[in-house]
């Protein structure tokens, strides 16, 4: 299977703040793969390196072979890479189909004729959307935001998608749809990277999987493999592990500790 | 009140209110797609005026003149664009808007070197002659004020709302990080946008300078009455900008009219100054404001 | 400044030297005018460094403010008969009242409103000064306007003037000095740093910007009468559009930070348009003036002044009067009353939209007086949604927020602050073009008592205010364990290091209550337990805490209570054990 995207020790932040130290992945062809994480270990920052809205400062990204840490976003997507974005962020006082055609911006060639063929293809998908075609986007419901995102993101014809956090603020039945949908997307032939902080959905459709901790990988493998890794609970969770919870109780003592030696307070 | 009076004095507003709402719309346009406030909108109309009365001047053929007038604006734009808003996109929004009137300040100074402090005059494009509507005596070259405002409104408004292109400008304006996930290339749209409305800027001063001669400090009213067009309209809806340009342009003329010619500024400033005051003052006292605030 | 040592001293007192001077060694009558033109425009230059530079408000129309003090002069001394100097001052105080006036409402939009406003206000003043001719003379103005008097001392000739010009250059200078090194100084550059965080502990945004607004207007008031008195005259044309240019573009030459580089702005400013004279190219003066703003501010936007500063700053890392004290007080050893009921903040039926998502759906719950309270759920739940509304960040769409009683969910977040509620931010604000002591200087606002007018004329109290506010800071960042680090720029600290100094900033509050988002976000496990131990002493000290974090073993192990939302809505709340156990919460965070 060729890799399709190669990121190999990468570092990137934001001004004098570092998020990413050294981090290296890979994403095959064909495959699904899930980036886990607890917030503010670095998922976001990642694929906006690969996306190229942030400079990776050292370490090289290639998508297909080719070298992309130095191109522009623009370039990017004209190479097969799209993202849809934490929380959306669709063009809300514009309508859904409007969102859909922009999405086809990017892509080199075909004119008005194939943007409505890619654009039909797309209604198909999520019918839904066709219904709600000419609705403002930020009208939509969450789970149609994000049907509209995902959407909007393949009129790119990306040979890779980026997803970060689909299932962020949906509900359990929505999350469900979602979910099945990228599956579908993987069955016809897609690729997917996908960064979620709903460890079980994830891994439950994943081939393989990484664990970002304070922006370094703390663990990789199969989805299998992490599932039945207590490692993965403690890296973003701090759940079960006794590492976690000995530091828990260092804390409760602490806590005792102050507690004991309060002065006593007045109360009114 | 006579209607024909009424008449008179709005319809001629209504063609100074033209022009407004050109400079209007370049304001809420390069503001969308830079985040600046760009005060040499208004001396691109005055440079397409100056240059078309002063080419016409010398015998060149009014089509070339009107040419080169909107030419030169383009080229103002984009020179103004890729030198002195592109470098320093990331530097605070405030020197920005100082570095923009740096620019103003430079174009209006090297119109008066070229051409001097006195007016130049021209004639209309089809002659000075007059034509009466609904009561009013109003200059031929009023038509081609009304024509070029139309044509170009109408443009900008299919070219936002029906082209891949006005779409990008849009997403821009909404938001310019998903804009570029889209693929956008956003600086190369905001040099396009600057060189239309240097262009377009031009060509408003082109058709207004038989009305209202054209002279090197013409641009600073220009800019401030369409300013006060794109505030009033909010800065984000070239629709808006357009209504309250048009609107200020009627009013300003009924102002001078109906009280007199030099109060007219006074009440047109005035009421900008007052409008600024109560939007300010009346909503927002100490509290959080309701949305994301205004912007410009 | 130590006269002994610093040798900017001994270039002042040079410079004194050559100004008291000049006169002397000039005679000519152009020399003269000059200087005077020079002097006048300088002041009105300086006081525009504090709106352009320090509050950063473009005003396109500054000379309207001039206009002001030299027909109020000209009118009170010629038509009712003032002492000039009564007539100055009176002058002054229109003008600021003016500034004050239009100020106040337009600078609480954002943008550059005032840049037009200040624009129509010099057009509508030209107007009016052009139309009512009874009162001003028209077009052609007043004339005969006596020479300067000071309360019956007449000023005799025009080097006497000169003198009194560069006084008036020498007071403003000092005025805009003192508000640089003083608490208004620092806030400005908070503001200019994160308006975000400036707001969080309790400065006022709109209002430092009028505060400049009207220093400046009254100081270019002042150039205005004194012009006035030069020229014996007054007429439209005498502060014209070219005139507010010209200040632009002195502020801009001589730096945007800098206060006698006004002065220095000024002074190349005249000396290029009388050169340009000189060449009879007086045409030419717009060009080079455009041509110059655009070329420094991209090229050298601190200017003349801005590169010669650089090197002292080098040599002497003078910022303000923050003393480099070590910390004397033991930290942690008073504690405060827990007076008032039991519950310090209420939240009933809290909600948030945007468009047609729900992000907080009617959310209630209270936070002991006293606890630390800790609000979880996975991302997207809504959590820091709501921490922004009850800091003030982010307006209600229903429901009510009580904080000690009172309902606080209408107050911007600067009046959420001053009421007591400190706050931290999970992106890390901090103002980084000031010192890391001057950072949690900047936290003392709520409690300070000098006001604007104390500062300009550094009456005593301000002075002692200062070295207060500056002990102050290092007992806190003593307490948060960073006690020799007042002097370093946060940029130079480690990651942890930078938030610690953020919770010292909010605890210089004295807030009753404590917002953290996210506090152990990157950070790692020792770095976290020093955390959760900070956080402890905190509470010991009487400061309730509501902390938003993910990591469950902070939460499990510091908090008395928990609140846990999932979809804007809060799905169960109780003691951590209990919550931990709760099927729901465990389907929330791992998936079902």
């Amino acid at each position: 299977m060729e890799t399709l995207l190669d990121i190999a020790n990468v570092s990137a932040g934001y001004g004098r703040i570092e998020v990413l130290h050294g981090v290296s992945l890979n994403v095959r062809a064909g495959e699904i793969v899930a980036l886990l994480g607890a917030n503010g270990a670095g998922k976001t920052t990642l694929l906006s390196t690969a996306m190229g809205l942030l400079p990776a400062r050292t370490g090289a990204i290639s998508f297909a072979e080719t070298p992309i840490q130095r191109l522009d976003t623009a370039a990017i997507v004209r190479l097969g890479l799209a993202l849809v974005p934490e929380r959306r962020e669709l063009f809300g006082a514009m309508n859904v189909e409007e969102n859909l055609l922009l999405g086809a911006y990017g892509v080199a060639g075909g004119g008005p004729a194939s943007r409505r063929a890619d654009l039909e293809a797309q209604y198909e998908l999520f019918p839904r959307l066709k219904e709600r075609r000419r609705q403002l986007a930020h009208s939509l419901s969450g789970g149609e935001q994000q049907m509209a995102a995902i959407a909007r993101a393949l009129m790119a014809r990306p040979r890779l998608l980026l997803l970060d956090e689909p299932s962020l603020g949906l509900a359990p039945l929505i999350i469900e749809q979602i979910v099945q949908c990228i599956v579908d997307m993987r069955d016809r032939g897609g690729t997917i990277l996908l960064v979620e902080q709903n460890a079980r959905a994830a891994l439950g459709i994943a081939d393989r999987g990484y664990v970002i901790e304070n922006g370094r990988i703390a663990l990789s493998g199969t989805a299998s493999e992490l599932l039945a890794d207590p490692a993965v609970q403690d890296a973003y969770l701090g759940g079960q592990g006794s590492t976690a919870r000995a530091m828990e109780e260092r804390i409760r003592a602490r806590a005792a500790y102050y507690a004991a030696t309060a002065k006593p307070v007045a109360r009114r | 009140m006579e209607f024909a009076t009424l008449a008179q004095f709005a319809l001629s507003g209504l063609t100074t209110g033209c022009v407004y709402a050109l400079v209007a719309i370049g304001f809420v346009l390069c503001a969308n797609v830079s985040g600046i406030v760009n005060f040499a909108q208004g001396e691109y109309v005055m440079v397409g005026g100056i240059v078309t009365a002063g080419l016409v001047a010398m015998q060149v053929p009014l089509y070339a003149a009107i040419l080169a007038a909107i030419l030169l604006g383009a080229a103002l734009g984009f020179l103004q664009e890729r030198l002195t808003v592109a470098p320093i996109r990331r530097a605070p929004l405030f020197l920005q808007a100082t570095v923009a009137l740096g620019v103003a300040v430079l174009i209006r100074s090297v119109a008066l070197v070229v051409w001097g402090k006195d007016p130049y005059g021209m004639s209309g494009f089809l002659g000075d002659d007059v034509f009466l509507l609904l009561g009013a005596y109003l200059p031929l070259q009023t038509i081609f004020v009304w024509g070029a405002t139309a044509i170009f409104l109408g443009a900008t408004f299919w070219l936002l709302k029906y082209t891949e292109l006005g779409r990008a400008i849009r997403a821009i304006a909404i938001n310019p990080r998903a804009a570029r996930l889209m693929g956008i290339k956003t600086g190369r749209i905001s040099m396009l946008v600057f060189i239309a409305s240097g262009a377009s800027g031009a060509l408003g001063g082109a058709v207004i300078a038989p009305i209202t001669s054209a002279s090197w400090d013409a641009g600073l009213e220009f800019g401030v009455k369409g300013f006060t067009g794109a505030i009033i309209g909010g800065f984000r809806s070239p629709f808006w900008a357009t209504v309250a340009a048009l609107g200020l342009g009627v009013l300003e003329s009924l102002a001078a009219g109906y009280v007199s010619s030099e109060a007219k500024d006074i009440i047109t400033y005035g009421l900008l100054l007052l409008y600024l005051m109560i939007r300010g003052g009346v909503f927002t006292f100490g509290g959080r404001a309701a949305a994301a605030a205004d912007q410009h | 400044m130590d006269l002994g040592r610093d040798p900017r001293a001994g270039i002042l007192v040079a410079l004194l030297f050559a100004i008291a001077l000049y006169p002397l060694l000039l005679r000519s009558d152009y020399a003269l005018g000059a200087a005077i033109t020079v002097g006048t425009m300088a002041i009105a230059t300086v006081g525009f460094v504090l709106l352009l530079g320090y509050a950063r408000q473009l005003a396109i129309g500054q000379a309207a403010f001039c206009t002001i003090g030299g027909y109020g002069s000209a009118l009170l001394v010629i038509r009712a008969q003032w002492d000039p100097f009564v007539a100055m001052i009176a002058a002054m105080g229109v003008s600021m009242t003016v500034a004050y006036l239009v100020g106040r409402p337009i600078l609480k939009l954002h943008g550059f409103v005032l840049a037009m406003a200040s624009l129509a206000l010099q057009l509508i003043l030209g107007f009016v000064a052009t139309e009512w001719s009874e009162l001003t003379g028209g077009a052609i103005g007043l004339s005969g306007v006596p020479r300067f008097a000071i309360l019956g001392w007449q000023v005799g000739g025009d080097r006497a003037l000169f003198y009194v010009v560069w006084c008036a250059v020498a007071l403003a200078v000092l005025a805009g000095l003192n508000v640089d090194r003083s608490r208004i100084g620092r806030e400005l550059r908070a503001i200019a740093s994160s308006e975000r965080a400036a707001s969080s502990i309790g400065i006022d945004l709109g209002q430092a910007k009028v505060q400049m607004f009207v220093l400046s207007a009254g100081m270019a008031s002042i150039a205005g009468s004194l012009t006035v008195h030069y020229l014996r005259l007054m007429e439209p044309g005498v502060f014209g559009f070219q005139y507010s240019l010209n200040i632009i573009t002195a502020v801009v030459i001589g730096g945007l930070g800098s206060i006698w580089g006004g002065v220095l702005g000024a002074g190349i400013i005249i000396g290029l348009r009388e050169a340009l004279r000189l060449t009879s190219q007086p045409s030419f003066e717009g060009v080079v003036m455009g041509a110059l703003t655009i070329v420094i501010l991209l090229l050298f936007p601190r200017g003349v002044a801005g590169g010669i500063a650089d090197l002292y700053r080098i040599a002497t890392r003078r910022v303000s009067d923050a003393t480099e004290k070590r910390a004397t007080a033991a930290p942690g050893d008073a504690f405060r009353d827990l007076a008032g009921d039991d519950s310090i903040l209420t939240l009933d039926r809290v909600a948030r939209r945007f468009g047609n998502l729900v992000a907080v759906d009617k959310v209630g719950f209270t936070v002991a007086r006293g606890s630390i309270t800790a609000l979880i759920g996975p991302n997207g739940a809504g959590k820091t949604t709501l921490l922004n509304m009850i800091s003030g960040d982010q307006p209600l769409n229903g429901g009510e927020i009580r904080f000690n009683g009172a309902r606080i969910d209408r107050l911007s977040a600067h009046r959420v602050a001053r009421r007591g509620i400190a706050r931290t931010f999970q992106n890390l604000e901090l103002f980084d073009t000031m010192t890391v002591a001057e950072n949690v200087m900047c936290g003392r606002t709520r409690h300070a008592g000098t006001n604007v007018a104390a500062i300009v004329a550094r009456l005593p109290g301000v002075g002692r205010e200062e070295r207060k506010m500056s002990e102050e800071a290092e007992r806190w960042l003593a307490f948060v364990g960073l006690g020799d680090a007042g002097a370093r720029w946060p940029n130079t600290l480690a990651f942890g290091h930078q938030r610690l100094v953020e919770l010292a900033r909010s605890l210089a509050l004295e807030p009753d209550l404590l917002l953290l988002d996210e506090p152990a976000s990157g950070l790692n496990d020792s770095e976290t337990e020093q955390l959760a131990d900070l956080i402890l002493r905190i509470r010991a000290r009487g400061i309730t805490i509501l902390l938003v974090e993910h990591d469950i073993r902070l939460v499990m192990g510091l908090a008395d209570h928990v609140v846990v939302m999932n979809h804007g809505e809060k799905i169960a709340e109780g003691a951590p054990a209990m919550v931990r156990a709760d099927k729901l919460v465990l389907s929330a965070y791992l998936g079902a």
